[in-house]
């Protein structure tokens, strides 16, 4: 081969300068002027170039997000909604069971289950129940009692009864205001 | 592992080079944060040495004049990208070989000349002594010979070699610089340059001895 040729050093300073002479090879200004207005046209083109195909894919699925993200917050807010209320009966059911055990001498029935459509009252006494052992004189013979009633209404025969009202107060004395809450009284008891 | 070490380093081989660098870096933090005619500063600063690099490895003014405005523009819409891990010169210089290679490979443009032509044709010892004899239009006409000459004898180097050896002996960059640069190690670029001189010497022994 041609080029495996040994050269001298000197050769080589040669060969340098002879390729150096390519660095002659500038284009006039004219050129320049030139390249400087079709450059400046593409730098304004590739500014407001279109995007490509999965730079739009993504922002459509950006903007898309967003645009559904109202709809989707309203949406889950209203199932939310529509979920609390249709299990409204099932928390409150299980507050009143409780509160059923502990006054049972109101419950009602089987027989009389028919019968209560109308709301009825659960009264719990407001004074603290005295222990087994021991007597209460906190309030006196002569104290007039104070109760708290809710207005019940039947869930499921025989057993299950929510409260629809927020307790009242009634003194001892006056037991019919009670039924100023639309409610018949199927009892009295002196003493709870 | 020193071919990556070579590539990351940042290209900063002489004080002059470090503050081009730190001054190239500035106008692109400017584009960066929106001031895209600061980009005209780097296009004027650059723009013939690009085009001679890619002018030399494609040996066509119409193309070179293409291609480096397709580097500028691949430059400025990716210069978001940039992070001056090298520094802006090297990283231009990159983006203009890429593209030269993508063009050359999809045109084949590399033309191959027939040695057997090149040696009938009478020329004679003493080209560069005659340079300096002649009047200025016979001078001019024996530049656009030698000219002629030298760009058929790159284009008969491979392009790895062609880069190399324009980087090097056109361009004036160290042998660290074009390693930087080609993505490879100072050894590979010595040795490319060492065939590459090689190859040329007997191509151009006409123009030599």
């Amino acid at each position: 081969m041609l080029f495996k040729k040994t050269f001298s050093p000197k050769d080589d300073e040669r060969l340098s300068h002879l390729i150096q002479l390519k660095r002659q090879e500038k284009p006039d200004e004219a050129f320049w002027l030139k390249f400087d207005e079709e450059i400046r046209s593409k730098q304004l083109a590739a500014l407001v170039r279109p995007q490509s195909w999965y730079d739009r894919v993504g922002k459509l699925s950006i903007l898309i997000a967003r645009k559904s993200a109202a709809a989707t917050a309203t949406a889950s807010i209203l199932a939310l909604g529509i979920f609390t209320v249709s299990e409204t009966d099932y928390f409150t059911g299980g507050q009143t069971t409780k509160s059923l055990s502990q006054t049972e001498p109101m419950l009602p029935t089987a027989d009389d289950a028919s019968a209560i459509d109308q709301p009825i009252f659960v009264v719990n006494d407001l004074h603290p129940q005295a222990e087994a052992n021991e007597v209460d004189f906190s309030y006196g013979i002569n104290a007039t009692p104070s109760y708290e009633i809710n207005a019940l209404t039947k869930k499921s025969v025989p057993i299950d009864y929510q409260i629809i009202s927020e307790p009242k107060q009634f003194t001892a004395g006056h037991i019919n205001s009670g039924t100023d809450l639309g409610a018949k009284v199927i009892g009295t008891w002196s003493h709870f | 592992m020193s071919v990556i070490k070579t590539i990351t380093k940042p290209l900063v081989s002489s004080p002059e080079r470090r503050l081009e660098a730190d001054e190239d870096l500035v106008i692109v933090r400017k584009i960066q944060s929106g001031d895209v005619d600061a980009f005209d500063s780097l296009i004027f600063k650059y723009r013939e040495r690009v085009y001679s690099v890619i002018y030399n490895l494609t040996s066509n003014r119409e193309d070179a004049s293409d291609l480096t405005q397709e580097t500028f523009i691949k430059a400025f819409q990716s210069i978001n990208r940039f992070k001056g891990k090298s520094s802006f010169f090297t990283w231009l210089y990159r983006i203009s070989l890429n593209t030269s290679l993508t063009y050359l490979r999809k045109n084949k443009l590399r033309r191959f000349f027939s040695f057997e032509k090149m040696v009938e044709e009478d020329h004679t010892e003493g080209f560069i002594e005659n340079l300096r004899t002649e009047s200025d239009s016979d001078k001019a006409a024996l530049m656009t010979e030698l000219q002629e000459r030298l760009n058929d004898a790159f284009q008969k180097l491979s392009v790895k070699h062609r880069t190399v050896i324009t980087l090097f002996e056109i361009d004036g960059l160290s042998h660290k610089e074009i390693a930087d640069i080609v993505g490879t190690s100072i050894g590979t670029v010595r040795s490319r340059l060492h065939y590459a001189k090689q190859f040329l010497q007997g191509e151009l022994k006409d123009y030599i001895r």
